[in-house]
């Protein structure tokens, strides 16, 4: 048995992580923000913070899920640096980290050579960003820690918001799933593999340093792999797009594409809301004083697949659609032998269970 | 409300409740509504009163002193408190709009609405997404009986709850529970694309689930609505653990309808043989221009029944019969 302590505990993975960590047996200790705490009630764990955290029973390992995403764009290095602490608090000399990441770090078309290594900080998306500088935080400080960042695929299973109840409700109303010919890899991990695969990793025998893991079992299989088995129960046809949205690689072509844009107001907004445009806005935002930065709006979020609007050429539109039309893999790469235990029928067939049970 | 106090300049709006709502989506619509301006705040932590006064350029004053100074008097607090406080600003003669949920049991929602149509109909409940393009087509859609009569409705929502409010009602308050926080809004969508809020039934629960007593996190119960003539089956399945289908399905003659319970702008059309899309024509809006909607039906649209409280009598009916079933 070991004491762990799960951070970020009350979303989709992190739900999912502690039944897995109490189903073997280990000692969850949850921490989630005040609004998180009944869905964790239920579940048989110890729920605490975010703060006080009184590490009353040190924990032996620390996984952390959380990240920034919600506040003003202003406010999201403090969070980091809060996020930081808090592990660093927690994890004190000895604790093993697991730190949970995504894909994104190379891109949301994955337009980075995709290794598993460091990725250098870099202007981009928001959430892009924030998760990058997450990572080299944590890389930069934990040094007397085991450090294992595993960042994960398009998180796929039953009600999983971002992706399965997000592309069913997409296909139910009408929305874009994607661009007409342009089938891209899922790139999809199973919520089942990744947190047996976590849980692996909390009792493997110690290493040294940091080791960096990817999860996407099903990289290989296109979206349209999905999708077909999604309409074929729904009943529905898919809508595509007839050309992928605007998709920046530069703050030039970002420039000149906004320059079509008429409306002050609309350019204004596509600019706070851009690759480029929007991360070097905001660097200025955070050099300003605090009465001013206030006056600023609050970030995206984290841009899955989530409601449609309606709009494509809309900058979380143009996301998903980069998504759903990747030309690259993001294949699993982990240092030790490893088999999924929700091999891909497994994996959709859960959800079409959830299907049922949703009211879809 | 007397014609005397809102003559010849803007109308003076309280806000009764300076919790999570006041602070975001109130104080992003409110100001935007012409002819009316927020003068006054109450709240019982004077922190938030303050911050949310700070935020409309509004005095913070006792409840009292509140109903004395303005012409109406919108409730955001917690649902528990609703009744109490409602009755206390309709007694001052103002123009009360009451957030959703209304109040948990008939007999209160029969008292308000009775208090306020002896004072002229000044009682309206806050339920923003009757504003919704998609409501409009699906109740437009089956008024016109060409899909013939309503034999089922289906009320479904679910997902990880993130809202934050200040007073942590959805775990304390026994009107908190997910029935009545999210549900209201979801039941109200039902009821308002059939036409059935306007109606008088009876309701009969013929089995309920839920994760624990109310206030309950996750719950599905089926119900029969007794409108005298017909009886219209309905299942409500709400949740706030995980996601479900969020929609609104009607099962009519000639066809199911699709309803989405969040802004879209499209609604789905099945019949025996296909489905089909049909769209708003309408992209849409943000979530605070809903609030701007909702705001001039009750301000500034004379004689709109959108939001009159009487509509919200069956509703009512539902979650109190649905929170009292075990």
């Amino acid at each position: 048995m070991t004491q762990v302590t799960v951070i970020g505990a009350a979303g989709y993975v992190g739900i999912e992580l502690c039944r897995e960590l109490l189903r073997r047996g280990h000692q969850v200790t949850a921490v989630t923000r005040p609004n998180g705490r009944f869905l964790l009630d239920r579940l048989g764990v110890r729920v605490e913070g975010p703060e006080p955290l009184t590490r009353l029973v040190p924990p032996e390992v620390v996984i952390n899920l959380a990240y920034p995403n919600r506040g003003r764009v202003s406010e999201y290095p403090r969070r980091n640096a809060e996020l930081l602490s808090m592990i660093r608090h927690l994890a004190g000399e000895g604790a093993r980290i697991i730190h949970l990441s995504t894909q994104a770090v190379f891109g949301y078309a994955l337009e980075y050579p995709v290794v598993p290594a460091p990725v250098a900080d870099r202007k981009d998306y928001l959430y892009v960003e924030s998760k990058i500088e997450l990572e080299n935080l944590l890389a930069r400080v934990a040094r007397g820690n085991e450090l294992h960042i595993v960042r994960m695929g398009n998180v796929w299973g039953p009600a999983s918001p971002g992706w399965t109840a997000a592309l069913a409700d997409k296909l139910l109303f009408g929305d874009v799933v994607g661009v007409l010919g342009a089938d891209g890899f899922s790139n999809v991990t199973d919520v089942g593999n990744v947190v047996s695969y976590v849980a692996e990793l909390v009792t493997v025998p110690g290493s040294s340093g940091i080791q960096y893991h990817h999860l996407a079992e099903f990289s290989d299989t296109p979206w349209s792999w999905w999708i077909g088995r999604l309409e074929a129960r729904l009943h529905v046809a898919p809508v595509y797009a007839a050309a992928s949205a605007f998709y920046p690689s530069t703050i030039t072509e970002e420039l000149l594409a906004s320059l079509a844009i008429h409306s002050p107001r609309t350019m204004a907004h596509q600019w706070l809301a851009g690759r480029f445009t929007g991360s070097w806005l905001r660097t200025g935002v955070r050099a300003m004083p605090g009465w001013l930065t206030s006056r600023f709006g609050r970030g995206e979020g984290r841009p899955t697949a989530g409601p449609g609007r309606g709009q494509p050429a809309a900058p979380g539109d143009a996301i998903f659609l980069s998504v759903m039309s990747a030309k690259r893999q993001f294949k699993t790469v982990v240092p030790a032998p490893w088999t999924p235990p929700v091999d891909r029928e497994a994996a959709w067939q859960a959800a079409a269970r959830w299907l049922d049970h949703a009211g879809y | 409300m007397s014609e005397g106090k809102s003559m010849g300049r803007p109308r003076r709006v309280g806000i009764v409740g300076c919790g999570t709502l006041a602070r975001t989506n109130y104080a992003k619509s409110l100001p935007r509504v012409p002819g009316i301006v927020v003068t006054a705040v109450h709240d019982r932590d004077p922190g938030a009163a303050k911050l949310v006064g700070r935020l409309f350029g509004a005095a913070v004053r006792s409840l009292g002193d509140l109903c004395s100074e303005v012409d109406a008097a919108i409730v955001a607090t917690p649902p528990g408190t609703h009744y109490e406080l409602t009755h206390t600003c309709l007694d001052h003669d103002l123009l009360v709009v009451c957030e959703k949920p209304f109040v948990g049991r008939l007999e209160e929602a029969r008292t308000l609405v009775s208090l306020a149509e002896a004072n002229g109909g000044t009682l309206f409940v806050g339920h923003l997404r009757r504003t919704f393009e998609t409501a409009r087509l699906a109740r437009n859609l089956i008024a016109t009986g060409a899909l013939g009569v309503v034999r089922g409705i289906s009320m479904v929502e679910g997902g990880r709850f993130s809202w934050e409010p200040q007073s942590g009602y959805v775990s304390a308050d026994p009107f908190g529970g997910v029935l009545f926080d999210t549900g209201s809004h979801t039941i109200d969508l039902g009821l308002y694309v059939t036409g059935l809020d306007a109606r008088e039934f009876a309701v009969e629960v013929q089995h309920v689930q839920r994760d624990r007593p109310e206030p309950a996190h996750e719950i599905r119960a089926e119900l029969r609505l007794d409108l005298g003539p017909s009886v219209v089956p309905a299942v409500v399945h709400l949740s706030r653990y995980k996601a479900l289908a969020n929609r609104v399905r009607v099962e009519l003659d000639g066809g199911t309808l699709d309803i989405p319970v969040g802004p879209r702008d499209r609604i789905r059309l099945t019949g025996s043989t296909g489905s089909c899309l049909l769209a708003t024509g309408a992209a849409p809006a943000d979530h605070d221009d809903y609030f701007v909607e909702q705001w001039r039906q009750i301000f500034l649209a004379e004689g709109s029944d959108m939001f009159r409280a009487r509509n919200f009598l069956g509703l009512t009916a539902i979650l109190e019969a649905v929170s009292r079933a075990s």
